[in-house]
């Protein structure tokens, strides 16, 4: 790197490169990009057909996209934002997770039934994995060598090794478990499951059912704080945002979103939450702190998911 | 290499594909609904008709007659014949809001294969405005699907539903 910029951000401490938000639009076939810092939406860009999840791979400076309807997962540049590549996956590849320590992407497979691994470093398919019916959401215990499956129509939750082709336990989930979240700090597992109107609180170890928790009506997309102390899930069916205590479970808040919200992403010094808001076409941008949504931005086309990136 | 991998994989899967078409939800785009309608009545007056998840069949056009199952679920017979199951998920008096979702599909009359809808009066000037919205998937949720069986083919039925539910729910308050 070059010494005078090296000297130049170490005299400058305030200065931190600010995270974004990826924003995908699965009727719009686009991808918004939002600056954390001014509030905006930035740039969109075109992708393929009907994208959804969207991983950040930051060492090669990719976002991997997925694409149900066409059967393939996009490699974007996170610079250009130029196609590199489409890896022909077949099936429906839906949800995503990176695995940075193997350079391999776990997706989920809606169609059949299936957790596809990609090495990112060839961007060759190279297994397909047996799990329940439906698979949607999936996360990773990076130190703990584990991958957490929601299978939809099995109401169950498919634990894999990380590191080699095997299946390590089926969890009973509640009705329609749709997303997933991992919390490091305290080895529990999270799964909204949409049908039961509950999140499921399991032991990442033992693979005990902790807690089933009332978080409202139809709850979508799941994210933990980086400090582990604090998860928050979003209620499509209630129009709101809930934040828990990750230690007693308790409801600390419950705030107002827009219609049908989708997916949830919290910055990383945990100070504001972001929900989009599928029927509603919306940014809602929440303060944590006064727990009371700021304002809420129009997007375009039915928001899909959230991607913080760096 | 690359495409002879996913060939053959894609080979070895596909009895899978086959079997797994219709299974419900999430792999298809989700499509919605948003339709609404002035009524010159009031907003209790509106209310009382829609919170009356059984008397569907009383200001619904397209609707033959209702069955209760039990106090949540209602089995909806259309006039041109089929019949499918609605589960009552809300009903809020005082927000004037009712909300409810597909439990049993029959997709050679609805060609859907889930949705969730949602019903609202609220009051204006001139007497209340009656929204219908909701989010749905198409019958068949592979990634082939026949033309009968598209995100087209479901948003028209779906659009024309609610449209002759709010123009039905018009006709017979405005009488």
């Amino acid at each position: 790197m070059n010494k005078h910029i090296v000297f130049f951000l170490a005299m400058m401490p305030s200065i931190v490169l600010a995270d974004n938000l990826y924003i995908s639009s699965q009727t719009g076939n686009e991808i918004s990009i939002f600056n954390l810092d001014t509030l905006q939406v930035e740039k969109t860009f075109e992708v393929p057909k009907g994208p959804v999840s969207m991983i950040e791979d930051t060492e090669q400076q990719l976002i991997y996209v997925s694409h149900p309807g066409l059967g393939r997962i996009s490699v974007i540049d996170k610079t250009s934002h130029e196609l590199l590549s489409e890896i022909d996956t077949g099936g429906q590849p839906f949800g995503m997770i990176l695995d940075h320590t193997k350079q391999q992407l776990f997706v989920t497979d809606w169609s059949r039934d299936a957790v596809l691994v990609i090495n990112t470093a060839t961007w060759l398919l190279v297994d397909i994995l047996a799990v329940g019916k439906s698979p949607a959401g999936i996360a990773l215990d990076a130190i703990g060598r584990k991958v957490f499956v929601a299978n939809r129509e099995s109401n169950s939750l498919t634990v894999l090794d990380a590191d080699k082709p095997m299946l390590l336990a089926t969890i009973k989930t509640g009705e329609r478990p749709y997303a997933v979240a991992f919390n490091p700090h305290n080895g529990h597992i999270y799964v909204s499951c949409i049908k039961e109107n509950s999140v499921r609180v399991i032991d990442s170890n033992s693979y005990e059912t902790i807690a089933t928790l009332k978080s409202g009506k139809a709850p979508y997309g799941i994210t933990v704080a980086n400090d582990g102390k604090q998860f928050y899930v979003v209620n499509q069916n209630d129009n709101s945002l809930v934040i828990f205590d990750a230690e007693n479970f308790d409801i600390i808040a419950e705030i107002n979103t827009g219609k049908m919200p989708e997916d949830v992403a919290v910055s990383s010094d945990q100070q504001r939450a972001f929900v989009t808001n599928w029927f509603g076409s919306s940014l809602s941008v929440i303060d944590l702190q006064s727990a009371k949504q700021l304002k809420r931005i129009p997007l375009n086309n039915d928001p899909r998911m959230i991607l913080l990136a760096k | 290499m690359k495409k002879n991998l996913n060939k053959l994989l894609i080979l070895s899967m596909s009895l899978g594909l086959l079997v797994s078409t219709l299974t419900v939800a999430h792999g298809p785009t989700p499509q919605k609904i948003d339709e609404n309608i002035a009524i010159n009545a009031d907003v209790a007056t509106v209310w009382n008709k829609v919170q009356a998840f059984e008397l569907l069949a009383e200001w619904h056009p397209l609707v033959a007659s209702v069955d209760m199952t039990d106090e949540i679920t209602r089995v909806v017979t259309l006039e041109k014949g089929g019949e499918f199951t609605d589960s009552l998920d809300e009903s809020d008096a005082e927000a004037h809001y009712l909300s409810y979702r597909l439990l049993q599909e029959n997709i050679d009359v609805i060609p859907v294969s889930f949705y969730t809808i949602g019903i609202k009066v609220e009051a204006t000037d001139n007497g209340s405005l009656v929204s219908w919205g909701g989010r749905f998937y198409r019958a068949d949720t592979g990634n082939f699907p026949p033309e009968n069986l598209n995100d087209a083919a479901a948003v028209e039925m779906m659009t024309e539903y609610a449209k002759f539910g709010l123009e039905g729910l018009k006709s017979i308050l405005e009488k």
